[in-house]
């Protein structure tokens, strides 16, 4: 940052031509401050998201795993093994992060596919500092088709943290 | 009007240096399903109590899981007996619970009816190859001077994933 504004001050000493202004914005925009570096948080996945065993039948359902592990079953027959999936971030304390989540595919070895949209327990986490980890979790429904083929069904989803 | 290129220029970098650039950190998770194939039970055979002569006092015929025939006191019981049977499908190398509905049933021959348990010493299963099979025992009631005629009735039995 230092060198970025003893250049900008040279420059407008010149009175450079206001065409080159967008270009200095830009610099300062992509070059990322070396303290927001320094801060990153770090987020690692913890247990995975499992929906348990479920009895596909001729109509076709919906499962929902909260962010607490409650499942909710419809049109379909849940048994067990269900939980929420979660996840660790470290970083500064009283930092500020925005939790994404994006949808997935889940995918059979016989190619036959089902929808998961996932929702994290919060949106925003305020992190704890230091070592310790702040734990989000995550559930999400599982959109099941009429006669859908028996099998292991996985897939991976991304989880974003953002923050400035 | 006189513009200040200088002021400009300062407001210029303060606002460079109020916009932070946002940044973001990924993670890969997991996540899984289950799907097991819906159950299918099938009737392979009937229970069938064979035939039966009645006496003058009330007794009891019963078949086992094996289809044998225990013949009640005073009764005189012929023909060929077969256990109730039923095929069981679903997912591979899960464990099935199995209940019969309705163990206490009446066999019914349009006016009369007699009395029929059943049980089954299969409470559970587990389905090597996605495929099982258990069978039904029954004992039936046979009243004193029982009217003679085909007795038939009904039972439901489940199976269940647990």
């Amino acid at each position: 940052m230092v060198v970025l504004e003893a250049t900008m001050t040279r420059a407008f000493c010149l009175r450079p031509p206001p065409a080159l202004l967008p270009a200095l914005v830009l610099t300062a925009l992509v070059a990322p401050p070396a303290a927001a570096q320094r801060r990153a948080p770090q987020v690692q996945a913890g247990v995975a998201l499992s929906f348990g065993a479920i009895v596909a039948g001729s109509r076709a359902g919906q499962v929902t795993v909260t962010p607490d592990g409650d499942v909710r079953c419809a049109g379909v027959q849940c048994l067990s093994g269900a939980r929420a999936g979660d996840f660790y971030v470290t970083g500064p304390k009283d930092y500020a992060v925005a939790v994404t989540v994006a949808p997935t595919i889940l995918r059979a070895s016989g190619g036959a596919t089902l929808g998961v949209r996932i929702a994290p327990s919060a949106t925003t986490l305020l992190l704890l500092g230091g070592r310790r980890q702040t734990r989000f979790t995550v559930g999400g429904t599982l959109s099941i088709g009429a006669n859908q083929p028996a099998g292991d069904y996985r897939g991976a989803y991304l989880v974003v943290l953002d923050y400035l | 009007m006189k513009v200040n290129f200088k002021l400009l220029g300062v407001a210029g970098v303060l606002a460079v240096g109020l916009a932070m650039p946002a940044h973001a950190e990924t993670a890969q998770g997991d996540a899984t399903v289950k799907i097991l194939q819906a159950i299918t039970v099938t009737k392979a055979a009937d229970l069938n109590f064979g035939n039966v002569v009645a006496s003058a006092s009330a007794a009891t015929v019963a078949v086992g899981e094996d289809g044998t025939r225990t013949c009640g006191t005073g009764l005189n019981c012929y023909g060929t007996t077969t256990a109730g049977a039923f095929n069981v499908t679903g997912a591979a190398g899960e464990t099935v619970s199995v209940g019969i509905d309705t163990p206490s049933i009446q066999l019914s021959n349009g006016t009369q009816s007699m009395a029929v348990a059943l049980t089954t010493a299969t409470s559970s299963l587990t389905l090597a190859g996605g495929t099982g099979s258990f069978r039904v025992a029954g004992s039936l009631s046979v009243g004193a001077n029982q009217a003679a005629g085909t007795y038939t009735g009904q039972y439901n039995v489940s199976v269940n994933y647990q």
